[in-house]
């Protein structure tokens, strides 16, 4: 054993409630519940010398506002801790992960995401019933333990940590198979796997020099629209009405963009209006002056990245050239070549 | 029984190999850090829904031996797990070697030992008869599935009941009392090792 342990943070953003022996659920629902529930786990002690904060309690609802919070407390302890383990909900755990890869900017430490599959309204076992058998092992004891030895290893990035598996963070993807894995993403992704212990793909993985460099987003105004059959230009335009920073359009449509949009598309061009389309499977779609086309990037990501451009204060074409950019290895692995 | 061996990369191959070899005349399935496919119990099938259920396999072996002698990261994280999950752990350091404080309060499913090369087998065959007797108190925590006829299973409900046992529990006890306890060619063998 190691005598001086590495110094790693946790950081309570919801996504702990936990299951005790007497199959009483708890929760962190406020700062003065945090050392009872580090109590429950004295083998930590065995990994790393733990320091934990509080920083939102279990069941919140994370927003965009929240990434300010979450990503300003590990700049703040980022030169005396080694790593850190965020404790966060699983539903906007990629939202809250592709958004701190990219608002913690030249990371050189671990920021490993991981979280509780129960929720804090679940109080006894009768709340649990079927639930803790489908996630059988994957509750939140041992995915902390595997968070927190993954951020005392060299992962000089933002990532997830759920069940056996080590994700990019702004590259995982909700599970759409029928088994226990939470999230999924693309093999060139899977950074590691615990099996007998945790393995690094690239235990070597090159660190960034210099120092740490934090994003404060402005909270910019993103309209999202969703292209469906029967979409109306009408839509679009009280959309531009309504004066957004930017313009977030998921579509199924192999064009792109409805042929009765264009005009509205071109106004917002002449307004300074950033817009993006996004159709994850189709990457050949055409190409209209003022848009960005994105297609091997997750929507998650898409959209923390798009917060995040926005928040740089550029010019609408300045922005769009961000968004084409490879910040923070969130393009698919053919895009953003060997990174 | 299966059982993960730990070796960290400095550790001496001849140890590694004579510990392998104490555990499988043993009858104990080993699987180890360091060639962990060729010794490992798993079929390609079942590596497979072990990755898509997003299970550990750590949570598949019945206890784990962890030679600590040398300084190595995975060690802490083996023993965390081990307490996490109550696992059973064997904490092997070589004579004189130099126990950290965070282990002076460890659980009663770890047990530290020191050794000497001459004495590797006696630690390693006392902590399977450890396990087999449950450290104390008999543990049924390995699952097993067998299949039973109709007929059996009639007679199992009918005398379980009889017993106020349920069906695993008068098993249990019939296989430790009727069978090993009376098993004498066994016996003998336990002695041998």
């Amino acid at each position: 054993m190691p005598k001086n342990l590495p110094k790693i943070t946790i950081l309570f953003a919801g996504g702990a409630s936990l299951q005790l022996e007497n199959k009483e659920i708890v929760s962190v629902l406020e700062s003065t519940d945090v050392e009872a529930w580090i109590d429950e786990f004295p083998e930590l002690q065995l990994i790393a010398d733990i320091d934990s904060v509080f920083v939102f309690p279990d069941g919140k609802e994370i927003a965009t506002e929240d990434w300010n919070q979450l990503s300003k407390e590990i700049a703040d302890r980022y030169n005396t801790s080694d790593g850190f383990v965020v404790l966060h909900p699983l539903d906007s755990m990629l939202y809250t992960g592709s958004a701190l890869s990219f608002l913690l900017g030249n990371l050189a430490k671990p920021v490993v995401l991981t979280g509780s599959p129960l929720q804090p309204h679940m109080k006894s076992e009768k709340d649990v019933e079927g639930f803790m058998s489908h996630y059988r092992t994957l509750g939140v004891r041992a995915n902390l333990i595997n968070a927190i030895q993954v951020a005392t290893m060299n992962v000089p990035e933002v990532t997830i940590l759920f069940g056996n598996q080590l994700f990019r963070a702004n590259r995982a993807r909700k599970s759409l198979s029928t088994s226990f894995n939470f999230f999924d993403t693309d093999d060139a992704d899977v950074l590691g796997t615990v099996d007998f212990g945790i393995k690094l793909k690239d235990p070597d993985k090159k660190k960034p020099k210099g120092n740490l460099k934090l994003t404060t987003l402005t909270n910019p105004y993103l309209a999202l629209v969703r292209i469906h059959p029967d979409y109306k230009q009408e839509e679009f335009a009280d959309v531009l009405k309504e004066k957004p920073d930017g313009i977030l359009i998921h579509t199924y449509l192999q064009s792109g963009i409805k042929e009765n949009l264009k005009p509205y598309i071109q106004i917002a061009h002449q307004q300074g209006i950033p817009v993006v389309v996004f159709n994850p499977f189709i990457a050949d779609i055409t190409r209209v002056k003022g848009v960005y086309v994105a297609s091997d990037i997750s929507y998650e990501a898409l959209y923390a990245k798009f917060i995040w451009a926005l928040s740089l204060g550029k010019s609408a074409d300045e922005i769009l050239k961000f968004l084409d950019r490879n910040i923070a290895n969130e393009f698919a692995k053919e895009r953003r070549g060997t990174q | 029984m299966k059982l993960f061996l730990h070796f960290s990369d400095d550790a001496d191959m001849d140890l590694i190999n004579n510990s392998v070899s104490i555990f499988k005349e043993a009858g104990v399935l080993v699987v180890t850090n360091i060639d962990e496919v060729q010794a490992a119990d798993f079929s390609e099938k079942e590596l497979k829904r072990l990755k898509m259920t997003g299970e550990n396999m750590l949570d598949k072996m019945d206890a784990y031996v962890i030679e600590a002698s040398y300084p190595d990261p995975q060690i802490g994280y083996l023993l965390a797990y081990a307490m996490s999950q109550k696992k059973p752990a064997l904490y092997l350091v070589k004579k004189g070697t130099k126990v950290g404080p965070q282990l002076k309060r460890l659980p009663d499913n770890i047990v530290i030992r020191e050794y000497e090369t001459e004495n590797i087998k006696e630690e390693l065959i006392g902590f399977i008869r450890n396990l087999e007797k449950g450290f104390g108190e008999s543990v049924a925590n390995i699952k097993f599935t067998l299949r039973i006829t109709p007929q059996i299973e009639r007679y199992l409900t009918w005398k379980a009941k009889r017993k106020k046992l349920s069906k695993a529990d008068f098993l249990r006890e019939r296989i430790s009392e009727d069978i090993i306890a009376k098993d004498e060619e066994y016996k003998k063998y336990l002695n041998r090792k």
